[in-house]
């Protein structure tokens, strides 16, 4: 049994070639079935988002890095030279802790983010509604969904922002207990404010101010947010009725002043003020976060924020990849336990068959045999049986996956004549021919 | 007191220290600690600490008030119940570590100044005594919650303010809910105290014929009177003059430092009073009063 991934993704292809390989979620039925009918492939899921395209395989002989490639150029009417450089292949255990990162977070974009663990699932599910997966990429995509759970909460992986919008979210979220029902006022409507808004709307601030030189783009963002646009020059009036305030303009010099921080906390009764300044140059007077209960914030800090995260989350990662190891290797137990299943149900079968037939020839010898004699003959034939089968199996079942696969399966076959054909059947008994039989 | 008390009690503060020591080394950790680890300590030094209180309750056949011990033991255990009732409610589980920090040096100072000799006279019949006692304990378990809180606010303030965004500032709550946790832990101090405060004049006015003085004289109703008098001053410029911030930590601080302040000097004054030749004693020690 093989277990193939074949695909590229960020690190290793640049956007233009990951556009051109992607699959849309409409055509993923089509493409599975292609894999599975024109490529032979037994078992197929495809994972495609914006930073990787992924064809996971399995089955005996499954479709091979020049196959896959073949079945990518066909599917998209590419060449494969224009793309075959950016291709990747994993095998076996290396393809499982492959997926096993994926679905953590491990080896997206950005180190630790959840969203990957949905997409995997969703393709899974794709492929499971079209009947392309069985039992072994039921089993490993099911894992792999549940390695993600496991990564996440055993480990600091998903902890922190690693956005500014969301670092914003994060700092907030340290000093108002809730940002539910909150107001935020936007200084300037350029877009890195819009978005740390949008990451504030997300995490409940409800009302928006905004502020704009040009009253109209004022007006335009606050529509578009559900807020009120303000007049530029009224702007320390609206100060105090904020808890959030964005500044991004490109002003060249202070927007907001100390003493306009310094009233505003007054008519707020010492409210807490949290004041995020990603103008470059700096929109907000640095004095005025010296102010007790206003917290500012510039581009800097935010970034600083990011990075800590990122380093956290990296000092994270070697953990997780023993989890991944860990869960790689029940996989793989479960795998090899899985391909030694046939040859264990056909070497019990050849015994008991033998069993069978000894004990048929014993009642033809011995006909006047007495009834509880025979019982008891059979209780031991089976017990012997038994007894002989249980360190075989053992074994098989105990040995990993690559040495079973390796020799010890290919003994036994070959021991007991197993495999099929007239090899596997039991031997002649005394007196019989092979014709007779 | 029996040697098995002591030794009960001991482990059972060994059990807090160690609950301080974990809970201070996750703050600085990524590793998130499994249920065992952040409850298996708490729970073991709560179940023997409820033992050893009950145990000297049986001994003194009502609250367990017989030595300076028993008192300081039973107002640990009043806060920490305190706490971990506030503790789903309010969310304080970000304030945890440090405040189980708090408490196991609170334990340890016990070790240190409460004495295990038995109050001379100790008795502890009475409805206006058990009126007294329950609140103010209570009273000074939200006292204690509430400082705890307050460091708690101006450690993360200073992280905000120092944008040392490291693990510590992740893990403690946000500046208004430290504030509205120390407000509540106030709310319900200062009441607590002022029921016990004036039961305690009831219950010292009885009591205080046979010993021939005035109850007002006594030094614990003086301190006790101070703490009430600071907290009132607190809990109405934060109610009603909107203190905030730094300041009302600080007060809030303050006032717990004053409490502690107030309960050694009547301690090595009652002491004192108790070591002189004409043996001269005070209500409260006469009844085994924190």
């Amino acid at each position: 049994m093989t277990i193939r991934v074949t695909g590229l993704n960020h690190q290793t292809a640049p956007v233009q070639v990951r556009e051109a390989l992607a699959f849309p979620k409409n055509r993923i039925p089509e493409a599975l079935a292609a894999l599975r009918e024109m490529h032979g492939a037994e078992e197929a899921v495809i994972l495609s988002t914006c930073n990787r395209v992924e064809v996971y395989v399995a089955g005996r002989g499954a479709l091979d890095e020049g196959l896959a490639a073949a079945f990518l150029a066909k599917f998209h009417g590419v060449w494969p030279e224009t793309f075959a450089q950016h291709l990747y292949t994993r095998e076996h255990g290396e393809a499982v802790a492959h997926l096993f990162r994926v679905a953590s977070g491990l080896d997206s974009l950005v180190v630790g983010e959840a969203q990957i663990a949905g997409q995997v699932k969703q393709a899974y599910e794709a492929a499971a509604e079209q009947g392309a997966s069985g039992r072994v990429l039921h089993r490993l995509f099911q894992q792999a969904l549940s390695v993600a759970k496991r990564v996440r909460s055993c480990t600091e992986i998903g902890a922190g922002r690693a956005s500014v919008g969301s670092v914003a979210v994060e700092l907030a979220g340290h000093i108002f207990e809730t940002l539910n029902g909150r107001t935020a006022l936007v200084v300037g409507a350029g877009e890195m404010g819009e978005a740390v808004l949008k990451s504030l709307h997300g995490a409940g601030v409800s009302a928006t101010m905004v502020a704009n030189r040009t009253f109209s783009r004022a007006e335009e963002l606050a529509r578009e947010w559900g807020g009120t646009a303000v007049h530029f020059d009224r702007l320390a009036e609206c100060l105090p009725r904020a808890d959030i305030v964005i500044c991004s303009t490109d002003a060249p010099h202070f927007v907001i002043r100390r003493p306009d921080v310094a009233e505003a906390l007054r008519a707020r009764k010492g409210r807490p003020f949290f004041i995020i300044d990603i103008g470059v140059p700096r929109n907000v007077d640095p004095a005025a976060g010296e102010i007790e209960g206003c917290y500012l914030y510039n581009v800097d800090h935010l970034k600083a924020v990011v990075e800590e995260t990122r380093d956290l989350r990296q000092r994270e990662v070697e953990r997780c990849m023993t989890i991944v190891a860990d869960e790689t290797a029940k996989f793989m137990a479960w795998l090899g336990r899985l391909a030694v299943v046939p040859t264990i149900a056909e070497l019990s079968e050849l015994l008991h068959e033998l069993k069978r037939q000894e004990l048929d020839l014993l009642r033809n010898k011995l006909p006047d045999l007495p009834e509880p004699a025979r019982a008891e003959i059979e209780r031991m034939a089976s017990r012997l049986v038994n007894k002989i089968l249980h360190q075989p199996i053992k074994t098989l079942q105990e040995t990993p996956h690559e040495e079973a696969s390796g020799g010890l399966l290919a003994a036994t076959l070959r021991l007991f004549g197993l495999g099929g054909g007239s090899a596997g059947r039991p031997p002649a008994r005394r007196g019989e021919t092979e014709d007779t039989r | 007191m029996s040697s098995g008390h002591v030794l009960v009690l001991a482990i059972a503060s060994g059990f807090y220290v160690l609950q301080a020591v974990l809970g201070l080394t996750r703050l600085h950790r990524s590793r998130r600690a499994g249920a065992a680890e952040r409850w298996g300590p708490l729970l073991a030094a709560l179940l023997l600490h409820t033992g050893f209180l009950v145990g000297r309750a049986i001994e003194a056949r009502g609250l367990p008030f017989l030595t300076r011990l028993d008192s300081v033991a039973l107002f640990l255990w009043v806060t920490a119940v305190v706490f971990l009732a506030g503790s789903r409610p309010y969310r304080l589980e970000k304030v945890a570590p440090l405040f189980w920090t708090l408490f196991a040096v609170g334990a340890l100072a016990m070790w240190a100044f409460a004495s295990r000799e038995r109050i001379p006279g100790a008795s502890l019949a009475g409805f206006w005594l058990l009126l007294h006692l329950v609140p103010v304990y209570i009273g000074y378990a939200g006292f204690a919650v509430g400082a705890g809180v307050g460091a708690a606010y101006l450690v993360q303030e200073q992280l905000l303010r120092r944008r040392a965004t490291g693990e510590m500032w992740r893990r403690l709550p946000s500046l208004e809910m430290l504030e509205r946790v120390g407000r509540a832990a106030l709310s319900l101090g200062f009441p607590m105290l002022s029921i016990g405060l004036v039961a305690g004049v009831f219950w010292a006015e009885q009591s205080a014929a046979p010993l021939g003085r005035a109850w007002y004289a006594d030094p614990k109703v003086i301190g006790g009177a101070v703490v009430w008098l600071f907290y009132a001053g607190v809990l109405h410029v934060r109610l009603y003059v909107r203190l905030r911030g730094r300041r009302a930590a600080w007060l809030t601080i303050a006032g717990f430092l004053l409490t502690l302040v107030s309960f050694a000097t009547v301690h090595v004054y009652t002491r004192a009073a108790d070591a002189s030749p004409d043996g001269a004693q005070t209500h409260g020690d006469t009844q085994g009063k924190p």
